[in-house]
């Protein structure tokens, strides 16, 4: 199970550059691959808005008389061993997931902001004292910490936002502090400060929006592992409950099925790889358009 | 040096300790009610409660609590399993060999597949390869290991009947391949990703010249001095790979049956059975914070640039 401290280190994480929006798009432009996730990321967004409108069975309602049956005209992608529509159940499931998965990250985020700013504004006892409490954090694989709070708590959809949320912060506190640290020093932020400007002013206007460009990579990152992360909990059985769709939930219930009805098993595990691989992408996007080296800049990373 | 590594030595223990402390939050705060009704279930009578909670010593001030808890995990006494009636401890160390075979195969074929692929790549210098190589490798960290795994189980033990579709076969090496490709697949890209990009930017430097001006030829470059200064990141990469491959164990092991602490955890998860979730967490977390700090500091003592410089350039 991927974890968001190990996707951007593939890509290389941008090194907190800062960057003008307009910079940023430019190099956005042309670019296929950043197209193509943003048309997807549009696609998958508003189809999963839209799933209480479309005119798609009730995706709770068995039907003993037609189970199992095969992808057709009546129902789009078959019907489950419940006789339940799978196409209906597939679509209702991406709402569970993009939920939790941007849900969880933008709890993670806000978090990992307050304590990685903390940090970098705290000096010598705060600083190294939450900087501890990130590394301790941050020795949990998500999927672990999250096993053993569900375990604990109980299963269900917010439970395990909460739990991936609580194991997932301590890479942007970790990520935004060594950013705030080098914006810290600028010179643009020092003729504020000389100028009379207070803390909180300089803080809000010029450090939080510049020591957040590499948070960008990270963040998109973190919904693929989120929602890979809700996938791989309701598929062992902590995640969502029966008979609610949750695309690990509905592999795990036809997994057996696999030879009679293979759609019940491509069906949601080709939902959740699109779906992770879109986020996937923009991070991969986000990266190359922040990259210094790409803009002929020149110096290397490290 | 020395006091570098006494350093990190430190640190891991707090981080350990660290740990340990909010695994025990999480037992004793937040959890609805208290292990002795979990036990017991909901019919259960106030009195009988009450002797088990006196038992259990849930009855004790938290600070006494935690205190009997740092002292039995000094001990290596992780309670006692509700599902199983035993010794969590012993029920782990029964399943842990299996783990740790699955994950050492899933870091062999990662450093394998993923150092040469890197290799291959930079050596190629194939804009279209490595285009092909990185869309892969954002499919296959976008693929959840259980999708990967059930179809990987239905093509080569379903349909071409060449590998065993599950369980450990009594060490079977064969039984090994299909759970430790799954789980190392998305890792052995992203390394060799990371591999060609740091063989790629050694390869530019100035002594690299100097080696081809000598009249080596590029493959003896690439290999002689390429290659040992280029896998330090890879070897950073390695170990934080561990605890990928421990998370993503728990769920391979699920879909392949593997006798492992991941298929244990589950079960004991399902059964609501607190001691041994915990326990196996526990061990887990500890087994890759204790490696990680290994790592650094063999990291720290196998670079050359530590070791006050004798490293013979060519």
């Amino acid at each position: 199970m991927a974890s968001p401290t190990q996707l951007p280190a593939a890509w290389g994480p941008a090194s907190g550059p800062e960057l003008s929006d307009a910079g940023i798009w430019s190099r956005l432009k042309g670019n296929g691959t950043a197209v193509l996730a943003l048309v997807l990321l549009l696609l998958i967004g508003v189809t999963s808005l839209l799933v209480p409108l479309l005119p798609l069975d009730d995706p709770l309602e068995t039907d003993y008389e037609n189970t199992l049956q095969a992808p057709g005209p009546e129902h789009l992608l078959g019907t489950d061993a419940h006789g339940r529509d799978e196409l209906s159940r597939v679509l209702w499931a991406s709402r569970t997931s993009l939920m939790v998965g941007v849900l969880a990250t933008a709890i993670a985020l806000v978090t990992g902001i307050a304590v990685g700013g903390l940090a970098g504004y705290g000096g010598r006892f705060i600083d190294p004292l939450l900087m501890r409490i990130t590394d301790i954090f941050l020795s949990f694989p998500v999927i672990l910490g999250a096993i053993a709070i569900l375990a604990v708590a109980g299963p269900g959809r917010r439970n395990v936002f909460l739990a991936i949320a609580l194991f997932g912060w301590p890479i942007f506190a970790r990520v935004f502090r060594s950013s705030v640290l080098s914006v810290r020093e600028r010179d643009y932020v020092k003729a504020a400060r000389l100028m009379g400007a207070s803390e909180t002013r300089i803080f809000m206007t010029h450090i939080l929006p510049n020591a957040s460009a590499p948070l960008v990579t990270y963040t998109t990152m973190a919904v693929a592992a989120a929602i890979l992360a809700e996938a791989g909990l309701s598929f062992i059985g902590l995640g969502v409950q029966i008979p609610y769709p949750s695309w690990g939930l509905m592999l795990a219930e036809s997994m057996v099925l696999f030879d009679r009805a293979p759609w019940l098993v491509m069906a949601p595990g080709l939902a959740v790889t699109l779906t992770a691989l879109v986020f996937i992408l923009l991070g991969a996007v986000a990266t190359r358009a922040m990259d210094p080296r790409k803009s002929g800049g020149g110096g290397s990373r490290r | 040096m020395y006091r570098f590594i006494l350093r990190r030595l430190l640190q891991m223990l707090l981080v350990l300790l660290g740990t340990v402390t909010i695994l025990f939050i999480v037992i004793y705060v937040i959890v609805p009610g208290d292990a002795a009704e979990v036990i017991l279930g909901t019919r259960a009578t106030p009195e009988t409660l009450a002797s088990l909670r006196h038992e259990l010593g849930l009855d004790q001030p938290i600070w006494t609590q935690y205190g009997i808890y740092l002292w039995n995990l000094a001990h290596l006494d992780l309670g006692t399993s509700y599902s199983l009636n035993r010794d969590v401890a012993s029920v782990i160390g029964d399943h842990l060999p299996a783990t740790a075979y699955l994950a050492f195969s899933a870091l062999a074929l990662e450093l394998f597949f993923g150092v040469g692929w890197g290799i291959y790549l930079a050596w190629r210098k194939s804009v279209g390869l490595e285009m092909f190589s990185s869309v892969l490798g954002a499919v296959l960290l976008a693929v959840p290991v259980f999708f990967l795994g059930l179809v990987l189980q239905r093509i080569f033990g379903g349909w071409l009947h060449i590998l065993p579709i599950s369980g450990l076969g009594g060490w079977n090496p064969a039984n090994v391949i299909m759970p430790a490709v799954t789980l190392a697949a998305a890792q052995a890209v992203i390394i060799a990703a990371v591999m060609k990009t740091s063989l790629s930017d050694e390869m530019g430097k100035p002594y690299m010249l100097a080696a081809r001006a000598k009249g080596m030829t590029e493959r003896q470059v690439l290999l002689r001095h390429g290659m040992r200064n280029a896998i330090g990141p890879v070897a950073t990469l390695l170990a934080i790979d561990l605890g990928i491959l421990l998370g993503g164990a728990v769920i391979t092991e699920i879909v392949f049956a593997w006798p492992g602490l991941g298929r244990t955890m589950f079960f004991a998860a399902r059964a609501r059975d607190v001691p041994l979730v915990i326990g196996t967490v526990l061990v887990l977390v500890v087994i890759f914070v204790v490696v990680n700090t290994f790592a650094d500091i063999a990291y720290k003592l196998l670079d050359p640039r530590v070791r006050l410089g004798e490293e013979r350039h060519g």
